[in-house]
């Protein structure tokens, strides 16, 4: 079931408080939370925050694609790793 | 035919998993993001414990469960069955084309990372494969530094000179250590 429309997304108070006054103050650094839940507003489009997935931060440049999504879905909490083998495989900078 | 190629100027675009069918022909993993691209392509590489030899393509069609591939001189569910687990290999400049800010993720590995100030950060040890942005692992040392790969962050991508300048927000570099 989803959430009810008139709730409206939830981001925790903390989150929100930082961003806001990132954004106010046009602040480029750091935001780090351990906030996963928190859903990614259009106001937080151009920061940067660190998500914790349980180890570590995991730095996210917030783009307009993340917003709706929660911010723990842009921070792994498993990770399949492998060497790099050559490959056609591409990394896109966006 | 047979002919000598380097083969570090050949790219693994799959793996072959197993026969399919009874007429020799191969089911394949591909190993690319861009598995159609290929169905055009005539000519592969196979590298298998026979040695790495060429092959003309007869037919390479995209099916669920990856590529299935008809090969010249392979006949036969028993011909077939000789080239599991083999390399499918093709030269570098058969690769479908890279589009702007597209690199390819073996370009990445080993090129080093300065600041726009020309610290040097590390080399890139990894590219970690997101959903919405890519994260290059640094490790300088005995530190490790993730950077996403954003043109916000990740000014300039030389993969010629094996260099790559980043401008990391505050606090970016500390975040693990």
């Amino acid at each position: 079931m989803p959430r009810s429309l008139k709730k409206g997304p939830f981001v925790d108070d903390h989150i929100m408080k930082k961003a806001r006054q990132a954004k106010e103050t046009d602040d480029r650094r750091l935001i780090r939370t351990w906030s996963r839940r928190s859903v990614v507003l259009p106001e937080f489009v151009g920061l940067n925050i660190a998500v914790h997935n349980g180890n570590k931060f995991i730095p996210v440049f917030i783009t307009e694609n993340m917003v709706g999504h929660k911010l723990g879905e842009f921070a792994p909490t498993r990770t399949f790793r492998r060497h790099t083998s050559k490959s056609d495989k591409r990394a896109v900078r966006r | 035919m047979e002919r000598m190629v380097d083969r570090d100027k050949l790219i693994p675009i799959g793996r072959v998993l197993e026969p399919h069918g009874k007429h020799g022909s191969l089911k394949v993993l591909p190993l690319t993001d861009s598995p159609s691209y290929y169905e055009t392509c005539r000519e592969i590489y196979i590298d298998s414990q026979e040695g790495l030899r060429r092959h003309a393509v007869k037919s390479l069609a995209v099916a669920a469960a990856g590529w299935i591939l008809s090969l010249d001189q392979v006949t036969g569910r028993d011909g077939a069955h000789t080239l599991r687990g083999a390399e499918v290999l093709v030269p570098e400049a058969s690769l479908r084309p890279l589009e702007a800010d597209e690199f390819f993720r073996h370009d990445l590995v080993g090129c080093t990372v300065e600041t726009m100030a020309g610290k040097t950060l590390g080399s890139v040890r990894e590219v970690m494969m997101g959903t919405e942005q890519h994260l290059l692992v640094v490790c300088g040392g005995a530190s490790e530094v993730l950077l996403p790969l954003v043109s916000e962050i990740v000014r300039d991508v030389d993969t010629e000179n094996r260099v790559i300048r980043v401008e990391p927000p505050p606090g970016l570099l500390e975040l693990n250590g």
